[in-house]
């Protein structure tokens, strides 16, 4: 069995999840995906919007959407700082296909009065929601 | 001397201005416990932030070699112009908690030297500083007894913002800190540039591995830390504010009791004055009907 380690997700309103019993988890870094195991060395990264895995110790998984912030793991403990972040299973999916419509619309429409960059991230945001939902 | 029905009449309406202050007050103890909460749930991740940031300054030579295009939350410069950031209340009725904040306000400005910018949150703040002629460059309002986070994300981003393109070269928060329902100090803090805090010396940490690097992991954390600042500070204002209220309609209720009680008196007074005035003027009457028979 793979060694479990202290898990939890912070965000600025509260504790979203804690666990004691986490095995693996996978994210994407602003440099690439990664996944930590238990004992890690310390490591300090920054997130990207995009889904993260957990595993645990009974076999179960669980997906979380967080949208940007930092992860940290130091001494078996890892922490996920995360301004946004929702379960999979608390992601209303038709508020975030509504978003995905909503910004694939404005990223089309072309006019310049939009802001390309504000589209693109409430897309990338509505994506994640959804990948990680569809993992619940 | 007011008649019994004028009294009357002014008992009736403190009465019912007792029963708004008494309602008020019940309202603001609930959002002050809420708020309370809502202060104790955020604790944890604005301790963490500024763990995470002291771990990624904690050689100080990193700060030296940031460049200024990169990291302009984190520039010195000379200061010139100094912001202050002036948090109140956006409604009245709560005691002295508005007028305490931007008096503090108002001596640290006019104990600084230099030029001085304002941007506001609350429209209590924002009155003030209009109707002084202050240079006000933006003002926030509509949350000031339920900030969420992205409130603060809002000042922040406009700070940060008007920072980095040389709007001032010095940030100062005014915010109250909340003690007690009882007790509230306005405070005066520098946020910007961001000092990084510095770790407690003798705990051994771990050298931490960033992905990707020091550099970009500061570039987004800087921004981040900053926004927590200004959480904080808005929680703490809230529940200053909540508190503030809560003990200033407790007196008012208190105040319009002890009215009532006085009105009732003199009512009491009014109406035996007049049986009396009546009694006598009968008797009176009686006697002299009496006289003129005889």
């Amino acid at each position: 069995m793979a060694t479990p380690f202290t898990f939890e997700i912070v965000t600025p309103d509260k504790m979203l999840f804690s666990a004691e019993n986490v095995t693996y988890v996978g994210f994407r870094s602003l440099s690439g995906g990664l996944g930590i195991k238990a004992k890690h060395l310390p490591i300090i990264a920054t997130l990207d919007i995009a889904p993260m895995k957990l595993e645990f110790t009974d076999g179960t998984a669980k997906s979380f959407a967080v949208c940007g912030g930092f992860l940290e793991m130091k001494d078996n403990k890892c922490t996920v700082l995360a301004t946004i972040a929702e379960a999979d299973t608390d992601i209303d999916t038709a508020r975030a296909n509504a978003a995905k419509e909503r910004a694939e619309h404005r990223l089309q429409s072309q006019s310049n009065d939009i802001d390309h960059a504000r589209a693109e991230r409430a897309l990338k945001r509505a994506l994640t929601r959804l990948r990680a939902a569809s993992k619940a | 001397m007011a008649t019994a029905r004028e009294i009357h009449r002014h008992m009736k309406s403190v009465g019912n201005i007792g029963k708004i202050t008494k309602a008020m007050k019940m309202v603001a103890a609930a959002r002050l416990r809420r708020a309370q909460e809502r202060a104790a749930a955020s604790r944890p991740y604005a301790i963490k932030i500024k763990e995470v940031l002291s771990n990624v300054v904690s050689d100080p030579s990193i700060l030296a070699g940031l460049s200024a295009k990169k990291h302009p939350l984190l520039q010195h410069r000379e200061v010139k112009k100094v912001g202050y950031l002036v948090l109140a209340s956006d409604k009245g009725l709560a005691g002295a908690y508005s007028s305490n904040a931007l008096k503090l306000a108002v001596a640290e400005i006019s104990a600084c030297d230099s030029e001085v910018v304002v941007i506001t949150s609350g429209r209590k703040a924002r009155d003030f500083f209009r109707r002084r002629g202050y240079n006000v460059l933006s003002s926030h309002m509509g949350y000031s007894d339920r900030p969420s986070y992205d409130n603060a994300v809002e000042i922040a981003q406009d700070a940060a913002k008007r920072f980095a393109d040389q709007g001032f070269d010095e940030l100062r928060i005014i915010f109250t800190l909340f003690k007690t329902a009882l007790s509230q100090t306005p405070t005066c803090e520098k946020i910007l540039p961001v000092e990084p805090p510095v770790k407690e010396k003798g705990k051994a940490e771990a050298t931490f591995m960033f992905e990707p690097g020091e550099d970009e992991t500061l570039e987004v954390l800087a921004p981040k830390y900053l926004e927590t600042v200004v959480y904080a500070a808005l929680v703490q204002s809230a529940a200053s504010e909540l508190g503030s209220r809560m003990t200033a309609m407790s007196s008012a209720t208190d105040n319009a009791a002890k009215l009532v009680q006085n009105l009732e008196l003199s009512y009491n007074k009014a109406r035996q004055a007049t049986i009396t005035r009546e009694l006598t003027e009968i008797v009176g009457g009686v006697e002299a009907l009496k006289q003129a028979q005889q």
